[in-house]
């Protein structure tokens, strides 16, 4: 990754800059009563960051975090939603700067100190990764339950390209007016948790995207119908026409978990953004591919090393039948304290990738099928 | 005093919702992308809100559409990589909706639009020579089916016009005589007296492909224009001419119709004055004077668009058309 | 062991494998090399390609000429074309006549280049899709190109590419078909065997340009004269074959004189003759489907996993067509 490691160099040279600049400047005293700062609280803990250092993070806040928050006249939603989406936006932003402003004093703390910025990174992905399967309790599940019934839930308007706000706000356009202004409101609940170290849901997501190659294959009608864009971008007559689902945008997951038939918590699973996705602009079968060093692409951004358990079922001939992942040990310079979700994803169509091209002789019964387990390595040269 | 002061207070809060529509988003501008964004993903509820939305907020687009009728469109969006199952995905959605609101006039009329697609997906848009025996089988089952859904829904879907749409089509389809189209099309006015989007769909129907007479479509254009005023007569038979005139004749509009040239000019700068943002209609004057051979209509239509020519608006091959007819007006 | 010596040895061996090994058939990539050759004005390379493809009598996988090939990749457009890109064809085309005015071959060319910017101001719409001001331009092009064979008749006479030009000029003029099978005939005089001639003629007997099927037939006929056996089946699945995309379409066996059991026997032959050809090989099933042979288009289907869309009527009309003939054909 070229820019990772120029942006890397920056940091670097801006930190001996910030350095010397420190060195050279002599102390200042306050001259009257200290004003308090208009500007996010210094870090509560962690490296004090210089005024270079705040603008590394107001960069990245500005490129990964406020797009994610943005939202616009000409969005589906409608005037309240819209109005408390704005609200929402406007108290969390700037909690998320001074969030990003302490763990990244944290992270210059760490070595290597060139990674300082992807340690943010991944810290801030896995935070929208936790916002993404919180719940604020059995209220807040029943009403996405609810919405979840609702045919449409995941037309995202005219403007497809809508922001991570918006599209959580736009699911609940459709519920009763009180049951409505309470999930408002739990959202705002959860937003304010970000930061806070917290149990979320560990809930798998539905094998949505396999359903739905399955239905490809099996050139039948679903039993359940499809909403039009699926059948649109996936079931195609023509071969080179079909997407990948593994490829699908917010809309399109949206619309195959929900066809599916998700829970509130699985469908949460499924839709919480991954790593890939926003900070290298990479979609999930993409941060899987692997580099020329044989590692996928996002875990070697990211520096992801561990292990993916998958359980196989494998046939007398020695192929794989079905693969499915059922544990994970991953670990994440950046994240702690909190389970990579933000990079589970990636990890594990690269996993299950390995599997197939795995060699599974050895485990092959004499007859039928055999259920196997077996853990893939992953770590970094 | 106190009491002037009562009737001002009382006659502004009559003209605030007048106000404050004026002062709203014009709902024509988005319509027609967000029914066919709505309908792509399923959401049938934001076609409901859409259709009643454009029931009530009748203000024109930038080019001069009405709401319904840019609904209607958006609803008739056609993709180039559908499939079956994109089809019949439609289909499968729009008569869950049907069962989930049963009493959805809109509901029953879109699924029967969706069904009439679908035989037309069958067919293909080919002369009937490119179409095999089996694919016309398939066409007609669906047509059969779509039929028998109009039959037994025919009391809900008509509560108003939307449902003129498919049932023409299906008609048109089926192979069913224009008296009985302009039966339908007259049932369908009753409800909506005046509903330009009536008028305009017929149009389909009485063009010569499907049919139809120059005597027919004129008298259709002439029975549109009746109450109306001057100006908004003229407007009309513009806009219903201009619709024929893409639908079928093409360059053969002042040949094989009625149209009449200095009318149809009329009614085009007409049109420009109601609309004078819009591109589509300034192209059109052009296009026309053109094909009329009218060099002293053609050469300002011409100017107006200099900056920058809408190419859809010039027929098939319209780049050429456009480059041909300025080359011929612009010769001395 | 000496590492230079095993390096040598590798070499050698390599040098003895390309050797032996065939080279790639002429036919397999000569229209894209005369296309891009016709793209990038490299007239020295399109001499070079149609003297090799009049001597190379090995046929592509799908079972064309490679002089055939040549020649429709000389007539081509490329993607979008322009009016730009015609004009520069026909200057291309005009400066290789005058540096080689004895090459019938680059007569020809420009003739074709004249042709395709006489079709480039018409569009290939029906008529009434074609302006007054286009259908000028096309015609005062067509009168420059008649004028330039008739001013190098003599060098042009006899040549097999002309012959085929010619045949089409004359179609586009208006010319009677008897006029256009005797310009196609005089090339024919000189080489008997050019099938290309045969192949581009049938286009100029179709209903659209004033044709029937009796001269269709007897046109086929007359090229299947003094074939032996095979080739001569070959042949008349080929013209008739032809014939479906030029006009006939579906209606094939309804509306010329081909029989059935000879098209059936000549598609066996077809398929058995070029094994590697998807094409052929769906083909034959499309066909059977359009006959209504039930047996054979089964047969046929059976081993066609993924269907080549090009031989079902390209796009997703051949996706519909496949799917429409396999659930007709595998019903029991």
């Amino acid at each position: 990754m070229r820019w990772k490691a120029m942006a890397g160099a920056g940091l670097t040279a801006v930190l001996m800059t910030a350095q010397a600049g420190a060195a050279d400047k002599p102390p200042t005293q306050p001259v009257g009563k200290a004003t308090p700062a208009a500007e996010p609280a210094q870090p509560a803990s962690g490296r004090r960051l210089s005024e270079h250092l705040r603008d590394v993070v107001a960069k990245e806040f500005k490129r990964f975090v406020a797009p994610h928050f943005a939202v616009t006249a000409d969005g589906p939603l409608d005037a309240e939603l819209r109005a408390a989406a704005e609200a929402m936006r406007d108290e969390h932003l700037p909690r998320v700067r001074v969030l990003m402003e302490r763990w990244f004093g944290e992270e210059l703390g760490e070595e290597p100190l060139r990674d300082a910025v992807t340690r943010l990174q991944a810290r801030v992905a896995n935070e929208f990764a936790l916002w993404g399967r919180d719940s604020t309790g059995p209220a807040y599940d029943a009403a996405l339950a609810q919405a979840l019934q609702t045919p449409g839930l995941c037309n995202p308007g005219v403007k497809h390209d809508i922001s991570e706000l918006v599209r959580r706000l736009n699911y609940l356009r459709d519920l009763p007016p009180d049951v409505r202004r309470q999930a408002v409101q739990a959202e705002r609940e959860l937003l304010a948790r970000w930061g806070q170290p917290r149990q979320v849901s560990d809930a798998e997501a539905l094998p949505a995207e396999d359903l739905l190659l399955q239905l490809r294959a099996s050139d039948q009608a679903p039993q359940k119908a499809v909403v039009p864009a699926l059948a649109f971008y996936y079931l195609g007559d023509v071969d080179d026409r079909r997407r990948d689902p593994l490829r699908a945008d917010g809309p399109a997951r949206c619309a195959m978990h929900q066809w599916a038939g998700a829970s509130a918590a699985q469908f949460r699973a499924a839709l919480a953004l991954q790593a890939p996705e926003f900070v290298i602009g990479q979609d999930r079968r993409q941060a899987a591919a692997l580099n020329d060093d044989g590692y996928p692409r996002a875990a070697s951004y990211f520096a992801v090393k561990g292990s993916v358990t998958v359980q196989a079922e494998v046939n007398a001939n020695g192929r794989l039948v079905r693969a499915k992942v059922i544990k994970r040990a991953l670990k994440v310079p950046g994240i702690r304290e909190a389970r990579p979700f933000t990079l589970e994803g990636a990890m594990d169509v690269a996993t299950l990738a390995r599997a197939k091209e795995t060699d599974w002789l050895v485990s092959a019964p004499a007859q039928g099928t055999r259920t196997v387990e077996r853990e893939f390595l992953w770590n970094p040269r | 005093m106190k009491t002037l002061k009562r009737h001002l207070l009382a006659a502004l809060l009559a003209l605030c919702p007048a106000f404050a529509l004026a002062q709203a988003p014009v709902l024509a501008d988005t319509l027609q992308d967000r029914a066919a964004k709505a309908l792509f993903w399923g959401d049938w509820d934001e076609l409901e809100r859409l259709h009643g939305a454009a029931r009530l907020d009748t203000r024109r687009s930038e080019e001069g559409v009405l709401p319904a009728c840019l609904f209607a469109r958006g609803i008739g969006r056609k993709y180039d990589d559908d499939s079956l199952a994109y089809h019949e995905a439609r289909v499968a959605g729009t008569r869950e909706w049907t069962q989930r609101r049963p009493d959805s006039a809109l509901a029953h009329a879109v699924h029967l639009e969706m069904l009439v697609d679908l035989a037309w997906f069958h067919r293909g848009s080919g002369f009937a020579n490119t179409v095999s025996d089996q694919r016309f089988a398939d066409f007609r089952a669906k047509l059969d089916e779509a039929l028998a859904y109009a039959k037994a829904n025919g009391a809900v879907m008509t509560q108003h016009s939307f449902y003129t749409r498919p049932l023409l089509a299906l008609m048109r389809g089926l192979g069913v005589g224009l008296d009985k189209q302009l039966e339908i099309a007259r049932h369908g006015l009753r409800k909506e007296p005046g509903d330009e989007c009536v008028y305009l769909r017929l149009v389909d129907s009485l063009v010569p492909k499907w049919g139809g007479h120059p005597q027919q479509l004129e008298a259709w254009v002439r029975e549109s224009m009746k109450g109306l005023s001057d100006t908004d007569a003229l407007a009309r038979y513009a806009r219903l001419y201009d619709w024929a005139g893409s639908v079928d004749f093409h360059q053969g509009f002042f040949d094989a119709s009625l149209v009449r040239w200095p009318l149809l000019r009329d009614g085009l700068r007409q049109l420009i004055k109601e609309s004078p943002k819009g591109r589509y209609w300034k192209n059109r004057l052009a296009y026309y004077a053109c094909m009329a051979q009218d060099r002293d209509a053609a050469t300002p239509a011409l100017e107006a668009i200099e900056a920058g020519p809408s190419f859809d608006a010039w027929g098939r091959d319209g780049q050429r058309n456009y480059q041909a007819c300025r080359r011929w007006a612009l010769q001395s | 062991m000496n590492v230079k010596l095993l390096l040598w040895a590798g070499a050698l061996w390599c040098v003895q494998a390309v050797a032996q090994a065939p080279l790639p058939s002429l036919a397999n990539s000569a229209y894209e090399r005369a296309h891009r050759a016709m793209y990038w004005a490299d007239w020295d390379e399109l001499e070079r390609l149609d003297a090799a493809a009049r001597v190379d009598p090995e046929r592509a996988r799908n079972g064309g000429l490679a002089l055939c090939q040549v020649r429709e990749a000389m007539g081509g457009g490329h993607g979008n074309p322009s009016l730009a890109y015609h004009e520069a064809r026909v200057a291309g085309t005009l400066a290789w006549a005058q540096r080689r005015p004895e090459l019938a071959l680059a007569h020809a060319a420009h003739l074709e280049a004249l042709s395709g910017l006489a079709w480039f101001h018409r569009g290939s719409g029906y008529a009434n899709t074609v302006s007054e001001q286009r259908f000028r331009d096309f015609r005062a092009t067509l009168d420059r190109a008649q004028a330039y064979a008739e001013q190098h008749a003599a060098v042009l006479s006899g040549d097999g590419f002309a012959a085929q030009v010619m045949a089409e000029l004359l179609r586009d003029r208006g010319a009677s078909v008897a006029q256009q099978l005797a310009a196609a005939r005089r090339g024919l005089a000189k080489e008997p065997w050019d099938e290309c001639i045969y192949r581009s003629v049938i286009n100029n007997l179709m209903p659209k340009w004033g044709g029937s099927p009796q001269q269709l037939e007897a046109w086929v006929r007359e090229a299947m004269r003094n074939l032996p056996e095979a080739e001569a089946s070959m042949r008349y699945v080929r013209l008739y074959n032809d014939a479906v995309g030029h006009h006939y379409e579906q209606s094939l066996f309804e509306d010329t004189l081909v029989q059935w059991p000879l098209m059936r026997e000549g598609l066996k032959r077809m398929v058995a003759t070029h094994p590697q050809s998807e094409y052929w090989r769906n083909r034959r099933a499309f066909l059977a489907c359009m006959a209504k042979d039930r047996d054979t288009a089964a047969e046929a289907l059976e081993p066609i996993d993924k269907p080549d869309l090009d031989a079902w009527g390209g796009g997703s009309d051949g996706q519909r067509n496949y799917q429409a003939c396999r659930r007709w054909a595998l019903q029991s």
